[in-house]
């Protein structure tokens, strides 16, 4: 199988947990504001940002 | 192994996609998906540097390399950073970013397989941003 199979097939298996948070929040009734993602995207970003952070600590800093 | 990766392939594809209101909302989405994809490279790069889940002042040999952990963290921090920081025209200055990043990190391969392949998914959706 060529890369381009197994990416194209990685990309449809990776259910994104994004469309999991949003389909819940479709099936509790509610609409998803722009408040809340730009609120998830943020929170997605510092998580990537402090564990990172926290493992170039771990191996002499920045 | 191949038929599970299918069985689950067309169920993802089954399921119905939410679509955001807003432009400002579904550009907000797009960034967020980009960041999952670098949070799972950045979860593949620390599991082939600390298998354990400890982190040390060094990668346990015969996974990833240190410098090569430190450049792909340093990349995803970047990412992260601009995507926080720039939610209206944050593809371009994400693309660059990333631009800059990829050959210092290409040149301390080659990678674990699942490095490799998170590399491969974060590169071509960065790749396809407009």
């Amino acid at each position: 199988m060529s890369p381009l199979f197994w990416l194209a097939l990685i990309e449809k298996i990776a259910i994104p947990e994004l469309q999991r948070w949003l389909s819940q929040l479709n099936a509790d009734g509610r609409t998803v504001t722009e408040a809340e993602i730009m609120a998830k995207l943020e929170l997605d970003a510092n998580d990537i940002i402090a564990i990172g952070q926290h493992a170039l600590d771990a191996t002499g800093g920045a | 192994m191949t038929r599970l990766i299918l069985i689950l392939a067309l169920a993802a594809s089954a399921c119905a996609k939410v679509t955001p209101e807003t432009p400002k909302a579904a550009t907000a989405i797009k960034a967020d998906e980009v960041l999952l994809r670098v949070k799972e490279l950045q979860s593949a790069v620390l599991a082939a540097c600390w298998p354990d889940g400890v982190m040390a002042p060094a990668c346990v040999p015969g996974g990833i390399s240190t410098p090569a952990m430190r450049e792909f963290v340093k990349a995803t921090i970047d990412v992260a950073q601009v995507s926080k920081a720039v939610p209206v025209g944050w593809q371009a200055t994400v693309k660059a970013s990333w631009l800059r990043a990829k050959p210092r990190i290409l040149a301390l391969g080659p990678f674990p397989s699942a490095v490799q392949i998170a590399l491969g998914v974060v590169d071509t959706l960065i790749g396809s941003l407009l």
